[in-house]
């Protein structure tokens, strides 16, 4: 409190030392910055109001019709929404099915790259080494013109143990069929999975009172398998087999009926998407497995598991901690990269856009439309894999 | 002698057995295994035959090479291509040379490569030039080889081949557009890809740090806005990018600005890189501890002078592998100019197949083009490995 | 084009454009005018910052089969699946004619003609539709591998109309003319009997006073009527475009004549012989 303080007061009311503050600084470089962001943004939105931003088109007809629709049964006379709206169910139908199979294949390839089996796992690197350094536009181009097209037309097809048919129409196998009694059967399901599931929780600690082996899980499966079978004899067996066959329509076409079908279209976007996204999960696999302690292999050996039970019981569990968060981004990519199939006429969502785009105009809106699923999309993946990554943290910490 | 041969050849065929043994048979289920992955390779292979899958005629690539590697380059300008080639050439293999060696396995590889693309290009004086360009890289490398010796010519050539590195887009693109060249609408084919890549990470890489470094600072409109590009940026598919640089930004920018079609695309390019390469750096700079700022401060460093000389430097060395990684993400999703109507590489192909004469010849157009870009993204990945590995990077 | 502007035929540069994104390139100004099958509708006329600017050729919408299939009209195409190039009108009109008949198929949409063409030369189509004048040419054009012309043939319905013509920017009213008069110009060649072959002579020597003013040349010593100088041009310039490009039906035997579409008693024809090519006089 003495010359010091005095001698600086007044200076720091000066212009040049406001100037010198940090503070000050820091705002003011923040002022310009985001002035210049502003007339940026002003600029756009200058621009943006000559263009039409309305979303009403959205109600007008569509008029085009599209070639799969899966829950959906939009026809060339509803709205343009209900078009997109297809384009959004295709997208997601794409995703779902490709999520489920990409893990499995890239957990696979991931676990037999570490096998000790010497072709099996040159062969899972060929795999991964070839898929993930080729454009994944090209192959999917190569599945669709150079794969699913060039298979046999119905005409002439092929038909594997007499059901399975490969044709460039379509690929069929054999499904199950189900009549109207089957919902009340999923009921039965139901109860069967509830009431094992509580029998399974009732003998586990009944197991941990008493030390003696209940033999919880196939006691609780047995009762699922019980529940089902009475269901099923109860419903008067809802399924049938539905093995695909062909058949000539009164017009000379050529038609495969029944069964589980693939368009081809569907069929290359998707194996497209499922070997290029597992080589990257098989990477993110092998890197989570490698990245555990060698002993936790050694020690579960030591106690007498087989190399089965190993990774099941002791390795996946414990790999999957580190697994989700890399692999939650490539199930994000996955979705952005369904996109690719406009390339081979699969109507998802950008495709569909387009089209819209192409017919009448008003391409920023259908833009904002697109990015917005996309966003919702990514959102709902992100939460479910949030949702199970806090799960697997908390088992066992 | 003959009795040390009979021994060599059991002895061979010994160790087989043994390394068979060990690596195939050492179980009941590892066998089980290799079985069943040889009936399996088996089944494909006989399904392949039979839909003759193996029935190949390459003479629609040899047809159609110039559809490919440059696509509707007008013929009369290709020697400006072949400065830009030649310069490369020649600094990659001077680089190489001053801060790697070839193992006898690059050689191979490189060897390989070099008489498949001389092979195509046969016929014509452009397999003389590529010849002269790969042989000229060969005395590039030597000549760095020969420059590392002394440390004194060592830092010389080191600075005169980062200058070189700086200059050769700006060159490239010079050389060809420039005194009544070609406008980039006519670019195309592999050539098209490479250029794609090229300026795209050339633009994107600094544009991600600097968003980087705007996302992690302390200014809130700065980080507000910064996150906001990378978010929306990262939100969207490429492709749907692409239909905007195409469908939407012609409308918004002025006319000065409003070029060319592939000049906007290159600008949405650019900033999808950015985006992706700014998540990349964050991790770098999250990865710097925080003590390391904190001396800077303490030895009297600025703000910006932390930033350039301490922080930086170590966050960007930390991703490398996968900074690597996106630029190879983005030399495959140029291909997506395709979708645009360019004839980049995968349009040239789509262009030949459509060709009456190649009808049914899908197939070997395509399985060109995925080797092409496998063999470019499979190098670069090896490249980082090593690099990683040199720089000792995730060993500390 | 380049003939009138610059007095060369090759003075264009040529952007390949498709047909999902044309409208967008020239509303853009990446082009100046559209010469692609783009059929005139109201809606691109009105909405899409458009405007055509003549008919050239009267085309309409067909359906191309295969030789052997049992399909003989537009009716028999029940359960088939048809490849369609999307995004444009050819997609709509097959919803919209196909639906009035009753005709239940599956459309299948591809980016493109070759997309569509590989589709349906694999049979992934029964089918496939587009402007007849476009299938004309696919047909000649189909490969030898697969037997050829003869191995497809066009269904006789037309499915739709297509007027097909040039298409500029809306707002830029001396450019529309331009390209409208070297369009018409080419057409009152075709009606005079000016070809390339004799356009010099003519021009030397007008055998009456259309031709004259077609070619901006004097006939008999009256004043030039030199309309080519109130486009902005020169008053001669049609003498280049028909010298260099020759006039409509030397342009239409060159082009769409050489994949089999004749001419004569068509909607193409001139109008003296019953056509709908009729251009307004030059005066």
């Amino acid at each position: 409190m003495s010359v010091l303080s005095q001698g600086l007061q007044p200076r720091s009311l000066t212009p040049a030392a406001l100037w010198r503050r940090r503070r000050t600084r820091r705002y003011l470089l923040q002022a310009v910055f985001l002035l210049a962001v502003g007339l940026v943004v002003a600029y756009l939105i200058a621009q943006a109001l000559d263009l039409e931003l309305d979303f009403d088109f959205l109600s007008g007809p569509g008029g085009f019709s599209i070639s799969h629709q899966w829950l959906t049964d939009y026809v060339a006379t509803d709205s343009r929404l209900a078009a997109y709206t297809t384009g959004i169910v295709n997208t997601i139908r794409l995703v779902l099915i490709g999520i489920v199979l990409t893990t499995v294949i890239g957990v696979l390839a991931g676990i037999a790259r570490l096998s000790s089996n010497w072709l099996l796992s040159r062969l899972a690197s060929l795999y991964v080494e070839t898929i993930r350094n080729t454009p994944l536009l090209v192959q999917i181009t190569f599945w669709y013109i150079a794969v699913f097209l060039e298979l046999p037309e119905i005409v002439e097809n092929r038909n594997l143990f007499g059901a399975l048919y490969f044709s460039n129409r379509a690929l069929a196998l054999p499904f199950v069929d189900s009549d109207g009694a089957f919902g009340i059967w999923l009921i039965f399901l139901f109860v069967g999975a509830v009431s094992a599931w509580w029998a399974r929780a009732r003998l586990l600690r009944g197991e941990e009172a008493t030390g003696r082996t209940l033999h919880a899980t196939p006691v609780a499966l047995l009762l699922f398998a019980v529940i089902g079978a009475v269901g099923f004899l109860a419903t008067g067996f809802p399924l049938a087999a539905d093995v695909p066959h062909t058949s000539v329509t009164p017009f000379g076409i050529r038609t495969i009926d029944g069964g589980l079908q693939v368009t081809p279209e569907f069929a290359a976007i998707l194996v497209g998407l499922v070997l290029y996204t597992g080589a990257f999960i098989a990477e993110i696999v092998r890197g989570s497995i490698q990245a555990l302690p060698r002993g936790q292999s050694e020690a579960a050996a030591a106690i007498g598991l087989s190399a089965y039970q190993r990774m099941i019981l002791i390795i996946l569990p414990q790999a999957l901690r580190i697994m989700i968060p890399p692999l939650t981004n490539q199930y994000l990519n996955l979705t952005k990269n369904s996109s690719l199939a406009v390339a081979i006429a699969f109507p998802e969502l950008v495709f569909v856009g387009t089209t819209i785009i192409n017919n009448i105009g008003h391409a920023v809106p259908v833009f904002i439309l697109i990015f917005a699923t996309y966003l919702a999309l990514s959102l709902v993946v992100s939460v479910v894999m949030n949702a199970l990554n806090r799960r697997v943290q908390l088992v066992g910490r | 002698m003959q009795s040390t041969h009979i021994q060599a050849s059991r002895d061979a065929g010994h160790r087989l057995r043994f390394w068979a043994r060990d690596n195939l048979f050492s179980s009941r289920p590892n066998t089980t295994l290799t079985v069943a992955t040889i009936a399996t390779l088996g089944l494909v292979a006989y399904f392949l035959v039979q839909q003759d899958f193996f029935d190949l005629d390459f003479s629609v690539v040899e047809v159609n090479r110039r559809l490919l590697f440059v696509g509707r380059y007008p013929q009369s300008e290709e020697w400006r291509l072949w400065p830009p080639l030649w310069f490369a050439f020649i600094l990659g293999g001077f680089s190489f040379g001053l801060w790697a060696r070839l193992s006898r396995r690059d050689v191979l590889w490189l060897g390989a490569a070099i008489v498949f693309i001389l092979a195509l290009l046969a016929h014509g004086e452009n397999g003389g030039l590529f010849g002269g360009a790969a042989a000229a890289a060969a005395l590039a490398y030597g000549m760095g080889r020969w420059v590392r010796r002394d440390h004194r010519s060592r830092s010389r050539a080191a600075k005169l081949a980062a200058l070189g590195w700086a200059v050769l887009i700006p060159f490239t693109v010079l050389i060809i557009v420039a005194f009544g060249g070609v406008k980039p609408a006519l670019w195309g084919g592999l050539m098209l890809n490479v250029m794609l890549a090229t300026i795209g990470i050339a633009v994107g890489l600094p544009l991600g740090i600097l968003l980087a470094l705007a996302r992690a600072s302390s200014l809130p409109a700065l980080k507000g806005v910064a996150t906001a590009i990378i978010e929306i940026t990262r939100g969207g598919p490429l492709i749907a990018w692409l239909f905007i640089a195409r469908f939407v930004l012609p409308e918004f920018l002025p006319d000065a600005l409003n070029t060319d079609v592939i000049v906007n695309a290159l600008v949405i390019v650019s900033l999808f890189t950015g985006a992706y390469v700014a998540e990349i750096v964050r991790g770098g700079l999250q990865s710097i501890p925080p003590g390391q700022i904190e001396a800077a401060h303490a030895v009297g460093l600025g703000t910006v002078n932390t930033t350039v000389f301490i922080v930086l430097p170590q966050a960007l060395r930390a991703v490398i592998p996968a900074l690597v990684s996106q630029i190879i993400s983005l030399w495959k999703d140029t291909t997506l100019f395709s979708i645009l109507n360019f004839t980049d590489a995968l349009g040239g192909a789509q262009a030949a197949i459509a060709q009456a004469d190649f009808i049914g010849r899908q197939k070997e157009v395509l399985l060109f083009i995925a080797l092409a870009f496998w063999s470019v993204a499979f190098a670069m990945s090896r490249l980082s490995q090593r690099l990683e590995r040199a720089l000792g990077i995730g060993v500390r | 084009m380049a003939a009138a502007l610059f007095g060369n035929a090759n003075a264009i540069e040529f952007i390949p454009a498709s047909a999902s994104d044309r409208f967008e390139l020239l509303a853009s100004g990446e082009i100046d005018v559209l010469i692609r099958t783009a059929t005139w509708t109201s809606s691109r006329d009105i909405d899409l910052n458009s405007q055509f600017v003549a008919t050239t050729f009267y085309d309409g919408q067909g359906i191309i089969v295969r030789s052997d299939s049992p399909f003989q009209s537009v009716t028999d195409l029940q359960g088939a699946t048809i490849c369609v190039t999307g995004g444009t009108t050819t997609e709509i009109n097959l919803q919209t004619r196909l639906s009035e008949l009753g005709v239940d198929h599956t459309a299948l949409s591809f980016e493109g003609d070759p997309e569509s063409l590989a589709a349906f030369t694999a049979g992934r189509c029964d089918a496939w539709t587009a402007d007849k004048g476009n299938l004309a040419g696919q047909r000649a054009n189909f490969p030898a591998g697969e037997d050829g012309p003869e191995a497809v043939r066009i269904l006789p319905e037309t499915l739709s109309k297509e007027p097909l013509g040039p298409v500029v920017r809306d707002g830029d009213t001396e450019w529309f003319d331009i390209v409208q008069w070297v369009v018409f110009g080419t057409m009152i060649a075709d009606e005079l009997d000016v070809t390339s072959t004799n356009v010099t002579s003519m021009a030397a020597n007008p055998p009456n006073q259309d031709i004259a003013n077609l070619l901006g040349a004097s006939f008999d010593g009256a004043p030039v009527l030199a309309f080519g100088t109130s486009l902005g041009l020169n008053a001669t310039f049609m003498q280049d475009v028909i010298f260099q490009v020759g006039n409509y039906d030397q342009i239409y035997s060159r082009t769409i004549g050489q994949i089999g579409l004749p001419r004569a008693g068509t909607l193409n024809d001139i109008w003296t012989n019953g056509g709908l090519i009729y251009a307004p006089p030059i005066k």
